[in-house]
């Protein structure tokens, strides 16, 4: 089962999303500071994160940064209520993966997520394959 | 730079000025008018009594009314008083001059031949007069001249700061929508995300479990608590739109495939006719979501001019600067009232409008350097066209 991590100050979006994603089947788990965030990806296991980008203890991207630095294969998608180009741009290149605007129709939610797990595990094979072949020639080399 | 103020002169050189001179004794009327226009500033039209003279200064227009004091139907006071009803603002002029003055007229002008002598006199006290006449007018029309300076600066002013509340305006109007649309933004989402839920659970319901539902109707309940939430969506997705900054990410696209898409998700009503008129092989390089956006605001539009049905016209066409497209309805047109305002912030006259629509697609279209106007609107119905560059 996928875990994923929600991010977000208003309980009522976290408590709603999570809904939302556990009916499609997905593990949820979720975090109201960027602190708590943080903890939470340090010890556990998530296959994707939905960050807000506005939180009471840190910006959004500084949360994003940090957990990219923590979880590179992690999949990020940002939630902002701002369309802010300089924001966008930024998180693209602090390793998000989208960038979704509120309000969003949970359907493209749900359609996001699910492309981007899927890009995941293509990732993840490839990155298995690489590592097989590593593998493989290093043993060849020892023999 | 300071600009130059160029006064032309008040007076172009040359002309004459025209004067009305009312006069009752004949004889000083002929001697006086000849005698104001030798130096060839004045042109001399004499009446002899007060109602004459009126009566003139309806039909004609003169510089400056000269008139004697004492006529034979009325003083000048009487005669400028009445003129003044006409036009307040005509220079009027009294024939003063000294009794003696005066005295040496009245016998030249009954004997020019015995009073030769006096001639250099009459001449001095005509020129006299005559450069009052000339001054006066001269004056008349300075006047006339800086009052005409001093309105159009008025107007400048006025002008400029009615151009100046209108950007205030929309500046307000820009930062509330951002901080309506980032406060709206959150509860909008829990109950969209409400909305899906409530949707998703009642499809797991058992026939029986919605057979309850509709006994009571409240399917219709939910269904138009979702309207409403969707309408909801729209303002504040225009609220954003309208505070957002635009930057298009352009890619090439065919406008004919695009058009068919666009009218597919749009899906008009069956009471309504498309006639399209593209040209298959038209690519164009645009952001197509902001296109998108744009056709759709346009097209909707379009479609809820024509609530009893009616053809939509798509056409697109290359032109000199790049392409344009063409959106014409044959709905009820726009009010001559409402066209100067259509693309202005919060104007709607509809009443479930947010009056952004318009204003966004204009800053959508500006964003690409293009434009959009209102072709032409009339009962028969509105064409817009939006233009957009090549490149």
């Amino acid at each position: 089962m996928k875990r994923i991590l929600i991010v977000d100050d208003d309980l009522a979006i976290l408590d709603s999303t999570k809904q939302i994603l556990e009916l499609e089947g997905y593990e949820v788990v979720t975090a109201a500071t960027a602190g708590e965030g943080l903890s939470k990806i340090e010890n556990e296991f998530f296959n994707m994160a939905l960050f807000d980008i506005k939180l009471p203890d840190m910006e959004g991207t500084e949360l994003l940064e940090k957990a990219h630095k923590m979880r590179p294969g992690m999949k990020k998608i940002m939630v902002t209520g701002y369309a802010n180009l300089e924001n966008s741009v930024f998180s693209l290149n602090a390793g998000a993966d989208a960038y979704i605007m509120k309000p969003v129709n949970p359907k493209d939610l749900l359609e996001k997520i699910k492309e981007k797990l899927e890009e995941q595990e293509k990732d993840t094979i490839i990155d298995g394959e690489k590592v097989a072949q590593f593998l493989e020639e290093k043993l060849l080399s020892i023999r | 730079m300071v600009p130059e103020l160029n006064f032309p002169p008040p007076v172009p050189s040359r002309e004459k000025f025209t004067v009305l001179l009312v006069i009752s004794s004949q004889k000083l009327a002929s001697l006086s008018k000849t005698y104001l226009e030798r130096p060839g500033l004045l042109e001399v039209t004499v009446c002899y009594s007060g109602d004459e003279a009126i009566r003139i200064f309806h039909s004609h227009s003169y510089d400056l009314i000269l008139s004697d004091y004492d006529l034979d139907d009325m003083d000048a006071i009487t005669l400028h008083t009445k003129l003044q009803d006409l036009n307040p603002q005509k220079p009027f002029l009294l024939f003063t001059i000294t009794d003696r003055d005066r005295e040496i007229l009245e016998k030249y002008a009954q004997d020019p031949s015995a009073y030769q002598d006096f001639e250099h006199d009459i001449s001095i006290i005509y020129n006299d007069q005559a450069q009052k006449i000339a001054q006066a007018v001269e004056l008349f029309r300075t006047r006339n001249q800086l009052e005409l300076y001093t309105r159009r600066l008025e107007q400048l002013v006025e002008e400029r700061t009615r151009q100046l509340q209108v950007a205030q305006r929309f500046a307000v109007i820009g930062e509330l929508a951002t901080m309506i649309g980032h406060d709206m933004r959150n509860p909008l989402q829990v109950i969209t995300n409400m909305q899906y839920l409530l949707e998703m659970k009642m499809q797991k319901m058992t026939v029986q479990e919605l057979q309850i539902f509709s006994k009571y109707g409240i399917m219709e309940i939910f269904s138009r608590i979702r309207d409403e939430i969707l309408y909801l969506n729209k303002i504040v997705s225009d609220l954003q739109d309208y505070a957002r900054q635009v930057n298009p990410e352009k890619s090439r696209i065919n406008l004919a495939a695009f058009f068919h898409e666009l009218l597919l998700t749009i899906s008009p009503p069956s009471s309504i006719t498309v006639i399209k008129e593209c040209d298959p092989d038209i690519t164009v390089s645009v952001d197509p979501a902001l296109l998108t956006r744009v056709m759709e605001n346009v097209i909707m539009n379009a479609l809820q001019a024509m609530e009893k049905g009616g053809i939509l016209t798509l056409k697109s066409q290359k032109d000199k600067e790049g392409f344009s497209i063409i959106v014409s309805d044959t709905g009820g047109g726009i009010p001559p009232e409402s066209v100067p305002k259509i693309f202005d912030p919060l104007y709607t006259t509809k009443p479930k409008g947010t009056g952004l629509g318009l204003s966004v697609t204009k800053r959508l279209i500006e964003a690409h350097g293009g434009t959009i106007t209102l072709v032409e609107t009339s009962p028969a119905g509105t064409t817009f066209k939006v233009s957009l560059p090549a490149s």
